[in-house]
């Protein structure tokens, strides 16, 4: 009888457990092919926005979510969101580009406001998940040529199982135009 | 007497629109330290870059103390002692998500001059402004940053032009001391 009980106890603890939120430092990559851009702010949620009243708007549709590529060898790697897709909403304010040279060169960090609609699953695919993401930062394009460096910080502004959050940005955006990207997340989340 | 005037307008036009005579490509990362207060005030900075802050949200306005700027590629563009000076402002209405409220975007000026007034440069940094990812550790920056007219040592007064990623950490909880980093890795053009 005790037993029985103890068992009884144990796969309750068991199932709490499983739902319980937990805060810790978690993962993801976020890679697809970017649109080029067209003129104007995108116009969904923390994208919707151009200070300088100078934007453009980049789209990715279809975007794969997963873990970073260094999370593939680890057994336990805290995940964000778990696996799925992502469409992205960049605003970048070209108008907001950051002062430079003098000397007729044209600085080329330009600020970006974003958004990312994540539907992925995580535990196995066990619970699915949809997740939007409030990102801003900055995509500099470096002076010897090739993909521009995009470093920032994200939001998680609306998770279907109310998980909350942040943390940093850092990737690449194709120069100068269509292309693909390369975002990698990082931060604590509590999901 | 009038074609020897003619002449001469011409050599002082010619020299005016003259390119520079050199113009070489650099790598350098540039820092800077400093203690960066805790602002009480609901105001964007007035200065720079740091004043860009829309008219339709809220910047609280940071400036730090015991500022410094400092190359720490050890290339040959050195940064004579000067005064420095650090504006942030932090964009409370534009932040990623509340609560927490975890990231902020950051509109900020570096200002340098140096002692001498020989040397001076200006860098404007638009970066996030986040929270501790790990418990106990300093906000981060994370963004880019552009020099904007800068004129500095190497050997002779040299301009420098240039931009680049950007990442830093502050510790607010760190009232004295230096409490703020920002390294500012830069490409341009250094122009003789």
């Amino acid at each position: 009888m005790n037993r029985l009980v103890v068992g009884f106890l144990a796969i309750l603890l068991s199932a709490g457990a499983a739902h319980a939120q937990v805060t810790e430092v978690r993962y993801a990559l976020i890679s697809g092919t970017a649109s080029a851009p067209v003129t104007g702010q995108c116009t969904k949620g923390y994208s919707d926005q151009c200070i300088s009243g100078n934007c453009s708007c980049v789209t990715v549709t279809g975007a794969t979510v997963g873990p970073f590529s260094t999370c593939f060898a680890a057994p336990n790697c805290p995940v964000l969101a778990g696996k799925g897709t992502a469409d992205l909403y960049l605003t970048f304010d070209d108008g907001l580009v950051m002062p430079g040279a003098s000397t007729g060169e044209s600085a080329e960090c330009v600020p970006f406001f974003g958004i990312a609609k994540l539907t992925t699953t995580r535990a196995r695919g066990t619970i699915s998940v949809k997740e939007k993401l409030n990102l801003t930062g900055v995509s500099c394009q470096p002076t010897t040529g090739g993909a521009k460096t995009v470093l920032g910080g994200f939001g998680v502004a609306v998770e279907t199982n109310g998980g909350t959050g942040f943390g940093k940005i850092r990737g690449f955006y194709p120069s100068p135009a269509a292309g693909p990207i390369s975002l990698t997340l990082h931060g604590p989340i509590t999901q | 007497m009038r074609k020897i005037l003619i002449l001469i307008a011409i050599a002082v036009l010619g020299f005016k629109v003259m390119p520079a005579l050199a113009q070489i490509p650099y790598n350098a990362d540039f820092q800077v330290s400093g203690n960066l207060g805790i602002s009480s005030s609901s105001t964007a900075c007035s200065t720079g870059y740091a004043a860009f802050c829309p008219s339709n949200h809220t910047c609280k306005c940071l400036t730090a103390s015991q500022a410094s700027l400092h190359n720490a590629s050890g290339g040959s563009i050195t940064i004579p002692p000067g005064v420095t000076t650090v504006d942030v402002a932090k964009d409370v209405t534009d932040v990623t998500n509340t609560p927490p409220g975890g990231c902020f975007p950051a509109y900020a000026d570096v200002n340098y001059v140096s002692t001498d007034g020989t040397a001076h440069a200006t860098i404007n940094i638009f970066a996030t402004l986040c929270k501790p990812v790990v418990a106990g550790g300093p906000l981060s920056f994370s963004g880019g940053g552009a020099i904007e007219q800068a004129t500095l040592i190497d050997v002779f007064p040299i301009t420098v032009t240039g931009w680049g990623t950007l990442t830093g950490t502050y510790a607010p909880t760190s009232t004295s001391g230096q409490n703020l980093t920002l390294d500012l890795m830069a490409s341009g053009n250094v122009l003789f």
